[in-house]
C-alpha cells in the first residue's frame, strides 16, 4: 500500500537497496516479447523533462502504481534499483560517461515518488545533446526493465 | 503423416501420385511463430525422411496450441546448380498473383535461406531440401488464431494443388521441373489455393488489403487528438511537426511495403513506428521537436543500432533491410 506523504513529511529516503523495485505504469501496447518495455514508454532520462518517473516498491505496491484516471495504462514495469544501465559514453566523446542513478522524491499524494536520472562526470546532466543519444539512454534504461505478471499486482 | 496419407486415400489420389507427394507442415520449432504446410514433389528418399520427422514434430505442435496467421504461397520453380532461378510468391494481400519476384538465395549446406513475403512482411526461413524438384509452400504468418477447421482446409488445399502438379507432371507437363509448367499457370493455381481457403482467413485478409496505410494514417489522427499528460507522467501529446513527419514516414514505409506493427505515441512527446519479427525490432521516432531517431535491434544478442535520422527514405530502406536479411548481417 502506498505511503503518503504524510507518514513521512517529504524528507526523502536516499538508501535504495539493490532488491528495491521501482514501479512504473505503461500500457499494453508498450510491451514486447512477453514482458520487455518499449523504450518510447520512457521520458527523456534528463532534468528538463523531469526524468523518469517509478514508485519506490519500499513504500508502495506494484498496483499503486495503477491509475484508474489512465485505465489503458494497465500494466505495471519494475526496474530493481541494482540493476542500472551500465554508464553509456557520450557519442562525440567516449571519456564523457553518463550514468544512472535513483533519485527519492517525494509528493504530496505520493511518498513512494522517485527518479532514475542521468548524471555526467557526477552532477545531474541538464542537457543530453542529440536525440540518438537520449534515445540510447532510454532504451538502456527501458532494456533493464521488465514487466510484471498482472497477478502480481492485482 | 499418417493424417495426411489418410486424407489422400479418401480423396483417391492415384499411388503413383500419392509415391512423390509427400505432405508436410512445419513449424519454426525455435520460436514457435511461424507454420507452414509443404507438399514436395521428389522422390529423394533422404528428403522424405527430413519430412517425415518434420511433420511429427509440428503435428503436435500445431494440434495441440492454437496457430495465428496470413496465409501465403511460395513455389519452388526450379533450382539450377545450386541456384534458386525464382521463387513465385503470393498472397491475397499482395494482390496480383501473377506477379512475381526474383528474390537471391543462398545455400548453406543442404539448407536454403528463402525469403518470401506474406502482406508486406518478410520472413526467412530455411527449407529441408535442395534437390532442384518442384514443391509447393503454403505459410502462415503469425497473425491470427486458426481453427482446426482451417487448418484442415488448408491442408486440403495444398493438397489439391500438390495432386494437381502431380497430374501435370504425369501428363508430361511438366518434365525439367515447373520452368516448364508456365508461371501463369502456376500463379493461377496458387490463386485458386488462396482464394479458396476458408473465410476467416479471407475475411481478415481482405480488411488489410484495403490498405494498411490509409489505416496508420487514421491511427495518427487519434493521435493527434491526446492531451497532455495522456499518460499521467507529463506527456506531451504529438505535434503538428511529429504527425507530419510521421505521416512522412507512413508515404515511405508504403512505397517500400513496409507495414509498421504499431504506432504509438512517445512518452517524450511524438510519434513511434515500430517493427517486430522474432526478436527483431525496429523503431522510428519522429518527436515534436522534429528530430527523427529510428532503431534496429536484435534482442537475444543485444545487437542495437541508434541514429539520428536525416533522411526519411534511408531510415526506412535501411529497416527494412535489416527485416529481410540474415542475423548474420547485423
Amino acid at each position: 500500500m502506498v505511503i503518503r506523504s504524510g507518514d513521512f513529511g517529504l524528507k526523502p529516503d536516499p538508501n535504495f537497496s539493490d532488491d528495491e523495485k521501482l514501479y512504473r505504469r505503461i500500457k499494453q501496447d508498450q510491451i514486447y516479447d512477453g514482458n520487455r518495455v518499449l523504450g518510447n514508454a520512457l521520458d527523456d532520462i534528463q532534468e528538463k523533462h523531469s526524468s523518469c518517473s517509478f514508485n519506490r516498491g519500499k513504500y508502495s505496491d506494484p498496483k499503486d502504481v495503477l491509475d484508474s484516471n489512465y485505465p489503458e495504462h494497465n500494466r505495471v514495469a519494475a526496474l530493481l534499483a541494482g540493476n542500472l544501465p551500465e554508464p553509456q559514453p557520450h557519442p562525440s566523446d567516449a571519456k564523457i560517461l553518463y550514468a544512472f542513478r535513483l533519485e527519492h522524491l517525494p509528493k504530496d499524494s505520493n511518498y513512494s515518488h522517485s527518479e532514475a536520472q542521468v548524471t555526467k562526470q557526477g552532477l545531474t546532466a541538464t542537457k543530453l545533446g542529440s536525440a540518438d543519444f537520449r534515445r540510447q539512454l532510454r532504451e538502456a534504461l527501458a532494456d533493464k526493465m521488465s514487466v510484471l505478471d498482472p497477478s502480481e499486482h492485482q | 503423416m499418417e493424417y495426411v496419407t489418410e486424407e489422400a486415400l479418401t480423396r483417391s489420389i492415384p499411388p503413383n501420385v500419392v509415391d512423390f507427394a509427400i505432405a508436410s507442415i512445419y513449424t519454426e520449432l525455435g520460436s514457435g511463430s511461424f507454420a507452414e504446410v509443404s507438399f514436395f514433389q521428389t522422390s529423394d528418399d533422404d528428403v522424405c525422411l527430413q519430412v517425415l520427422s518434420a511433420e511429427q514434430h509440428a503435428q503436435n505442435i500445431l494440434w495441440n496450441s492454437h496457430v495465428y496467421g496470413w496465409p501465403w504461397v511460395v513455389g519452388n520453380i526450379g533450382q539450377t546448380e545450386g541456384v534458386v532461378v525464382a521463387w513465385a510468391h503470393s498472397s491475397p494481400f499482395i494482390g496480383n498473383l501473377e506477379q512475381f519476384t526474383r528474390i537471391p538465395l543462398y545455400f548453406h549446406g543442404s539448407m536454403t535461406a528463402l525469403v518470401t513475403t506474406g502482406r508486406s512482411k518478410f520472413i526467412s526461413r530455411k527449407t529441408r531440401y535442395s534437390t532442384g524438384d518442384t514443391s509447393l509452400h503454403i505459410g502462415i504468418l503469425p497473425r491470427h488464431k486458426l481453427s482446426k477447421d482451417t487448418e484442415i482446409n488448408i491442408r486440403r488445399n495444398a493438397m489439391s494443388l500438390a495432386m494437381e502438379w502431380s497430374n501435370a507432371r504425369l501428363n508430361n507437363d511438366i518434365t525439367r521441373g515447373i520452368a516448364d509448367y508456365s508461371y501463369k499457370n502456376f500463379a493461377q493455381v496458387s490463386y485458386r489455393c488462396v482464394s479458396s481457403l476458408p473465410s476467416d482467413f479471407i475475411s481478415k485478409g481482405d480488411k488489410v488489403k484495403s490498405s494498411w496505410h490509409d489505416k496508420a494514417l487514421g491511427k495518427l489522427d487519434e493521435l493527434s487528438s491526446l492531451t497532455t499528460n495522456w499518460n499521467g507522467y507529463g506527456a506531451e501529446p504529438p505535434n503538428s511537426a511529429a504527425l507530419n513527419l510521421a505521416r512522412t514516414v507512413i508515404k515511405d514505409l508504403k512505397i517500400n511495403n513496409l507495414e509498421p506493427d504499431r504506432i504509438l505515441s512517445s512518452a517524450v512527446g511524438g510519434i513511434s513506428l515500430c517493427f517486430f519479427m522474432q526478436k527483431k525490432y525496429g523503431e522510428i521516432e519522429c518527436y515534436n521537436t522534429g528530430e527523427v531517431v529510428a532503431i534496429i535491434k536484435i534482442t537475444p544478442n543485444g545487437f542495437r543500432e541508434i541514429w539520428e535520422v536525416s533522411s526519411i527514405p534511408d531510415a526506412v530502406k535501411k529497416i527494412k533491410k535489416f527485416f529481410v536479411e540474415e542475423h548474420t548481417e547485423w
